[in-house]
């Protein structure tokens, strides 16, 4: 049972104590709640939790599969991570762009990421991070390992 | 206070349970506008709200061409608007000006409809519209009424979302005008402090062109100025500057004075940057 103005965010946290997605804003302005609708990136703490019937909501605890696992270490390996509060939003939206753009450009990952605030790397570590699991992901695809793509790679909630 | 939620499936069933909630009923549509502004101290205290749901009305999404327009669904996504085939084909600059609202995870939610409504004079999608002559058809209890976006601000522009619903937005398709637009924010992310369109269209074998500009932003409703530019005053940053400049003293002038001199110089720039990218499109 969910209250009329409870957002996806709170019953996420709250009822379901999946905490990985934040409440930092809570108006849609620094990513930190950042989940996938419908395979989406989207603001958690801008959709009403009674708004969704049927739609798939993923989050940073969902992400399984290879090509998650490339995207989280690229994140490690690159430096993207210190405090770690905005990088479950900023793993969800490059799995969201990596998966529309497998070859993207320093400038789509900008745009994609341009809703995500960081208070700790300055952005660079993480622009390259995105790079990084691009390139990895598209190796793999090169030396013929399976990768599932989109939410075949997710555990649904 | 969000004291109820309600999802309803047509627009009738709407407008009638918006009756029923006067005046507390809004549309909710992506919720990336009207979701924020509850969660102030003033609507947490006194409003309760009673949120409609209307995404699931069938009537209000799609994007097509219907004789001659392009006709959107008030539900599109800007994410859907900006990418729509459709769009990039009839009416680019819609894409353009979509494409640079928020984020990519507010672009996925936010509306068509949602846009217009929101009461922000700088919305994105308010000046292209009003540029290129675009009408809203809206339902009310009462009837029906299809209204010119550039005269929304004096017909009704208040109830939207509150007793009336945006039904369609029709778009009339000129393929001889070239776009440009520009907005400009003071941080990132943020609402447009100006949105800025020029428009060019060639007339006469002198490589003269119509310019068309239009200025909005917070305290400015969207105006449009018009004159011949001929061609030297298209030659370069320079004159494109000048020319830009006196649209801009005439749109501030007959707005008397908007948000004032830095709001008309931040404006008379990005116009020019506007009509840079026109031009470019022109071949000028």
């Amino acid at each position: 049972m969910v209250s009329p103005g409870q957002t996806l965010l709170e019953l996420l946290r709250d009822e379901l104590g999946l905490t990985g997605a934040k409440k930092g804003c809570d108006g849609g302005e620094c990513g930190a709640c950042v989940v996938l609708i419908n395979g989406q990136p989207v603001n958690s703490c801008l959709v009403l939790a009674c708004d969704l019937d049927g739609d798939a909501v993923v989050t940073i605890e969902g992400l399984a599969g290879e090509d998650s696992r490339v995207i989280m270490e690229s994140f490690v390996e690159a430096g993207a991570v210190q405090c770690g509060f905005c990088s479950p939003g900023m793993v969800l939206a490059a799995k969201a762009l990596l998966d529309e753009k497998p070859d993207p450009t320093p400038e789509d990952v900008a745009g994609a990421l341009v809703g995500h605030l960081c208070r700790c790397t300055g952005y660079l570590r993480t622009v390259e991070a995105v790079r990084l699991a691009a390139r990895s992901l598209a190796g793999r695809r090169g030396r013929g390992v399976a990768a599932k793509r989109g939410c075949a790679d997710c555990r649904e909630i | 206070m969000i004291a109820q939620y309600i999802r309803v499936g047509s627009i009738d069933e709407g407008l009638k349970v918006l009756e029923e909630h006067r005046p507390w009923g809004r549309v909710l549509a992506g919720g990336t506008d009207l979701l924020p502004k509850t969660r102030t101290a003033r609507h947490k205290r006194s409003l309760p709200l009673v949120l409609i749901d209307i995404k699931r009305i069938d009537e209000l999404k799609g994007i097509q061409m219907k004789e001659g327009r392009l006709c959107i669904g008030p539900s599109t996504t800007m994410s859907q608007l900006a990418g729509s085939e459709l769009v990039l084909e009839y009416a680019p600059v819609l894409s353009l000006a979509a494409g640079q609202v928020g984020s990519p995870e507010i672009r996925n939610r936010g509306t068509v409809g949602g846009n217009l409504g929101s009461k922000n004079t700088g919305a994105d999608l308010l000046a292209p519209l009003a540029a290129m002559g675009a009408l809203v058809e809206v339902r009310a209890p009462g009837g029906t009424s299809e209204i010119p976006v550039r005269d929304l601000l004096a017909a009704g522009w208040q109830g939207l979302g509150r007793s009336s619903l945006i039904t369609e937005v029709r778009v009339p398709v000129n393929r001889q005008v070239t776009w440009g637009y520009r907005r400009w924010s003071r941080e990132s992310m943020g609402r447009a402090y100006i949105t800025a369109l020029a428009g060019l269209e060639p007339r006469g074998d002198d490589r003269s062109c119509r310019f068309t500009a239009v200025l909005g932003g917070p305290g400015l409703w969207p105006r449009t100025f018009e004159c011949q530019a001929r061609p030297g005053e298209l030659s370069g940053q320079e004159p494109m500057l000048e020319l830009c400049s006196r649209a801009a003293a005439e749109i501030f002038a007959a707005a008397g004075g908007a948000g004032g001199d830095y709001q008309f110089q931040i404006g008379r720039v990005a116009l020019a940057e506007a009509l840079e990218l026109a031009a470019g499109e022109v071949g000028q």
